[in-house]
């Protein structure tokens, strides 16, 4: 069952609307339905959090100030590739309608495809990560380490079929020590990361566990919570 | 803000730039890409002192150091061009983005080679 938004959720997001230039009747004209995600819809926003909207209907998906506007086309809203999405599981789960029905949000379910790309992301990143992490001062290493610690966090989620929460809700839910070193053992474990072992083993998980020696202690620290410039970028 | 760039900087930068010259051919480059962007923004932080604290992206690194190195500014927008495809990733289907996020890297990565070699000389 779809969450409808109440009368103060749509006023905000028309105002953030039209702050950014975007007319309400303008969008209503392209979109059939229009759902608010996020953290924004989840109730946990923090000062810099964008307006997500997906938007059912025909548009091109776009970034305007501080509103994203995401676009599905209506063929295309019960097809498996889009019900079995990240996306689609996070936005039925947390999304709050502000004009539709969203029936297709009966249909979702997280699919093997969808687990898979969340491990193709993984791996790029640690592909990347682990090719310049000696270059990265404490700060990005802190960054970058929260950055991935939320991925790896979205990929056990979703390997359990349950719809990713908002980031916020993330960062909360990785405070719980028990939380942590169950996510830290599957990490170590799981066979689509075995190329990266050395790696996770001896640089990424003691920091993303506190565990960890030497300098970075301020990616120690961040693995702990979201710092300041990371909670800029998502 | 000081010229004064240590070869331990130019060092780094040159190692940084020699990931950011990895090409983009499936999904999994463009994630790499991110940290290699975040390395570069690392690296020229470090080689001019820029404050660190909050860890500021490739193209406000590239945006501050461009009001004293206007031969800055191309890779600057650059910058702000690949983070804008980069974000969309989540919502595209990757192939969607590849060629322009393909283009910008290699301009973006000979923007900051040729700014490398003027801080050699």
């Amino acid at each position: 069952m779809t969450v409808t938004a109440n009368a103060t959720t749509r006023r905000s997001v028309r105002a953030a609307l039209l702050s950014c230039g975007i007319g309400w009747e303008e969008l209503c004209a392209s979109a059939h339905e229009i759902v608010l995600f996020g953290s924004r819809a989840a109730g946990c926003p923090t000062e810099d959090s964008d307006w997500d909207l997906l938007c059912i209907g025909s548009g091109r998906t776009e970034r305007r100030c501080s509103v994203d506007l995401v676009w599905i086309d209506t063929a295309g809203v019960y097809d498996d590739k889009w019900c079995g999405s990240e996306l689609a599981n996070h936005v039925a789960a947390y999304g709050q309608w502000i004009t539709g029905q969203g029936e297709w949000a009966t249909r979702v379910f997280i699919s093997d495809a969808a687990v898979r790309r969340k491990q193709q992301q993984i791996r790029g990143h640690l592909t990347g990560l682990q090719r310049i992490w000696r270059l990265l001062a404490s700060p990005y290493a802190a960054k970058r380490m929260v950055r991935l610690r939320r991925e790896f966090q979205r990929w056990d989620l979703m390997r359990s079929r349950i719809a990713v929460p908002p980031t916020p809700s993330l960062d909360h839910l990785w405070l719980d020590p028990r939380y942590r070193t169950e996510v830290a053992e599957a990490i170590a474990t799981a066979e689509p990361f075995r190329a990266f072992d050395g790696f996770l083993k001896s640089e990424f998980l003691p920091l993303l566990t506190g565990h960890g020696k030497g300098v970075r202690t301020e990616a120690a620290d961040a693995s702990r919570g979201s710092t300041r410039a990371d909670a800029r970028t998502e | 803000m000081t010229d004064d760039v240590s070869r331990t900087h130019i060092a780094e930068l040159r190692d940084a730039l020699e990931a950011l010259a990895d090409p983009i051919e499936e999904e999994e480059d463009f994630f790499a890409l991110e940290e290699h962007l975040e390395a570069v923004a690392s690296a020229l932080a470090g080689a001019f002192r820029l404050p660190v604290g909050e860890a500021p992206s490739l193209e406000d690194v590239l945006e501050r150091l461009s009001t004293k190195h206007p031969s800055l500014r191309p890779a600057a927008e650059l910058a702000t061009d690949l983070s804008r495809d980069l974000s969309r990733l989540g919502y595209y289907d990757y192939s969607v983005l590849m060629d322009d996020v393909e283009t910008a890297r290699s301009e973006l990565e000979a923007e900051l080679g040729r700014f490398l070699e003027s801080l050699v000389e």
